[in-house]
């Protein structure tokens, strides 16, 4: 014969299948229960058997009510093989999570027995965690009675319900616990009386302490830094010593990392300012009729400032980062230890190709920015002053002094040192964790920005009267 | 609870356009403890990260217990998950955390505990890591590798699994520490039953706490059963592993023992 049940098609026929042994068995059970109800009315007294044998037949029957719904809903009969497949994934659920955990009590005069049963573990506290800790403290209020614990119907037990029932049988006067429940139970009460978590309390000298620890850190950086400096200098000064053992690789690789790559972005960003610039400056000047003075703003404010500012914050968010979140990882990863044990200098090998990489790359990068926002001008003086790209070329030499262009190449210099090196330094001093990689990352880009807005007002007051 | 904790069936797995493993079988029964051994390269690591999980096979089934990872119910996937724990060969602690924090995970994710509950499990699983409570405020990177392991195990543990996967659990342990770690899970296992799923080379280990031993070469498990029977087993990689120096005095002591 043919295989003709699909997979989905066999799931669902079991179900179905699964679904009618359970009902049918269910109502089979139910049957005992008219002989126990009609027990009163021929004038016999339910004994706790019977309690307890009504208590489980109620639940069933509970159980079972959903398909009740069905019956009372119009058209409640389309949606039985929903509610059947509902039913049955919820009843495997539980099935999964196994038996319900259950505290029963007995009070024998005044003392209060708590009868635990069921399994005890992740799975069934997680639903009825709570509900049971109601009962058993409602349970104590009314008894005021240290509670006997009999823990022999106990199903199942795992950590949770040791934890749970080890604090919840704490000083109690008499515990029974089956031998093979023994030691999970013991090992949960011990976890409890671990020494309890000491909380922050509020210090009244806390801000003092705070701005004081800014301090250290403030000035172990310094240190840091001044120390990186000067291993720097001596690694220079070891190479001029032999030259052959410059790492040119290393530094040609970096060089076309933080430059090369960095081209794309830094001139888009940088047409994209000239535009912007020469667009707003044009509507003010035109409103005196000096259009062509559009030609200087422009030209001194992109080649001594705007080009290797922007060129040098943009490299501080590409490279500095990819600097420090290099060396950190290699921090984590003790490669960095891993080079120091072969005799190779880390500042050497790491740290100085890409300083003198960056402040290689960056004048150049800052040169090609130059030109991209300087295009950007051109453009926009065209569009909205009518200035032509020959006029606007011819002029620029003459509204420039050449100063101003060496002025803003050897700041891009500096700017790429600085950049280079305030991320070399935060990568360096990564601890290994992963918070303190991201933590230095983040430090050494805000670091690297603001060092360069600061570097770059230096040289303003320094230069003046250049240009 | 069901038989088998692990089914793995035909297993196919591609790794870089390569099959390293094809036609696999391989079940772990529940309580017992079932080591896998095979070359380096023979694809042990692969085949236990398709076992938990982390990587899909490109043929065959795998199901633990009883669920595929692929199914699209993720309730069960979810608790097939929790019933699983796995112990790293490095630990992979989150080294952003305390010890404490590390070990409260797993059960602050699974919910339903309040904060007792969760102080007293972890304070009671760092107890059965024979770990000391004042390591709990401690964070991963100021431990030592021992204590790393031990540590990574009480978070596997946490959740009480029923399935234990260790891969390497004895690595760069010294053999004081292995032998101690070797008794840890042997009591551990005589106070709850759970099953072990675990990738090792070291000999004493595998001899010591192995119920079956499943040796990977070739693509697939060409030898299946206790340590003794495997042993007998003509292939060449079971000559050379069990057969060496090394691998006879293992067993030898242990004979004796």
């Amino acid at each position: 014969m043919k295989r003709l049940t699909s997979r989905p098609l066999r799931a669902v026929l079991d179900l179905a299948e699964r679904e009618r042994k359970f009902l049918i068995s269910e109502l089979a059970q139910i049957k005992g229960l008219m002989p126990i109800l009609m027990k009163p009315r021929n004038k016999q007294k339910w004994s706790p058997e019977d309690l307890a044998e009504l208590r489980v037949q109620l639940r069933r029957l509970s159980r079972l009510s959903p398909y009740l719904v069905v019956a009372a809903m119009p058209g409640g009969l389309a949606m039985l093989p929903a509610l059947a497949w509902w039913l049955d994934r919820r009843r495997q659920a539980r099935a999964r999570a196994g038996i319900p955990a259950m505290l029963d009590f007995e009070t024998a005069g005044a003392a209060l027995c708590v009868r635990v049963s069921g399994d005890w573990t992740y799975g069934t506290l997680r639903v009825r965690s709570r509900e049971l800790r109601r009962r058993l403290a409602e349970e104590r209020d009314r008894t005021r009675a240290a509670a006997q614990w009999d823990l022999s119907g106990l199903g199942a037990l795992d950590d949770a319900g040791a934890v749970w029932l080890a604090r919840e049988m704490a000083g109690a006067p008499g515990i029974e616990v089956p031998q093979r429940f023994q030691p999970i139970l013991e090992q949960g009460s011990h976890g409890l009386v671990a020494p309890r978590e000491t909380r922050a309390r509020f210090d009244p000298l806390g801000a003092i302490v705070a701005i004081g620890e800014l301090g250290i850190r403030f000035a172990a950086h310094l240190r840091g830094g001044i120390a990186l400096l000067g291993t720097i200098a001596l690694d220079c000064g070891n190479l001029a010593r032999r030259p052959r053992d410059f790492p040119l690789l290393e530094l040609s690789a970096n060089v076309y990392r933080s430059g090369v790559s960095a081209l794309p972005v830094t001139m888009l960003v940088g047409f994209l300012v000239g535009v912007v610039l020469t667009y707003l400056s044009a509507l003010q000047l035109k409103k005196y009729g000096a259009d062509l003075l559009v030609i200087n703003i422009v030209a001194v404010g992109v080649v001594r400032e705007l080009g290797p500012m922007l060129a040098s914050i943009i490299a501080a968010g590409r490279s500095g980062s990819t600097m420090t979140a290099q060396l950190g990882v290699m921090r984590v990863t003790e490669e960095i230890e891993a080079l120091s044990v072969m005799g190779v200098s880390v500042t050497e090998r790491l740290v100085l190709p890409k300083v003198i990489g960056l402040s290689i790359a960056m004048p150049l990068v800052a040169f090609c920015t130059d030109a991209a926002a300087l295009f950007g001008g051109m453009v926009a003086a065209k569009v909205t002053l009518g200035i032509s790209f020959a006029a606007f070329l011819e002029a620029l030499p003459r509204v420039v002094a050449e100063s101003n262009f060496w002025i803003g190449l050897g700041k891009s210099v500096v700017f790429g040192f600085a950049v280079a090196f305030i991320a070399c330094h935060y990568g360096l001093r990564v601890l290994p964790n992963t918070d303190s990689l991201g933590a230095a990352v983040t430090q050494s880009v805000v670091a690297a920005i603001t060092s360069v807005i600061l570097l770059d007002a230096v040289f303003a007051v320094m230069f003046r009267n250049i240009g | 609870m069901e038989e088998h904790v692990v089914e793995v069936e035909k297993l196919r797995n591609v790794v870089g356009g390569a099959a390293i493993h094809r036609d696999l079988d391989l079940s772990v029964r529940r309580d017992e403890v079932m080591t896998l051994v095979g070359g380096s390269g023979s694809g042990k690591t692969q085949l236990l990260r398709v076992i938990i999980g982390l990587k899909h096979p490109a043929a065959g089934s795998v199901k633990v217990f009883g669920v595929s990872w692929q199914s699209p119910d993720t309730r069960l996937v979810r608790e097939a998950r929790q019933r699983m724990g796995m112990l790293f060969q490095n630990g992979a602690l989150y080294s952003a955390l305390t010890l404490f924090e590390n070990i409260a995970f797993p059960l602050r994710q699974r919910g339903g505990l309040d904060e007792t509950a969760i102080r007293g499990i972890v304070y009671s699983k760092l107890e059965q890591v024979e770990l000391e409570p004042r390591h709990a405020d401690l964070l991963p990177a100021s431990l030592s590798g021992g204590m790393v392991k031990r540590a990574a195990l009480a978070r596997a543990l946490a959740l009480s699994p029923d399935l234990l996967v260790l891969d390497e659990p004895t690595a760069g342990l010294d053999p004081d520490r292995s032998e101690a770690f070797v008794r840890l899970i042997e009591r551990l296992r005589r106070d709850r039953r759970f099953a072990v799923l675990m990738v090792t080379h070291d000999l004493e280990t595998l001899h010591e706490l192995s119920d079956r031993v499943a040796v990977l070469a070739d693509q697939h498990i060409i030898a299946c059963g206790t340590p003794d029977e495997v042993r007998r087993h003509p292939h060449r990689f079971v000559r050379s592993f069990f057969g060496g120096e090394r691998g006879r005095r293992a067993f030898e002591d242990a004979a004796a023992a």
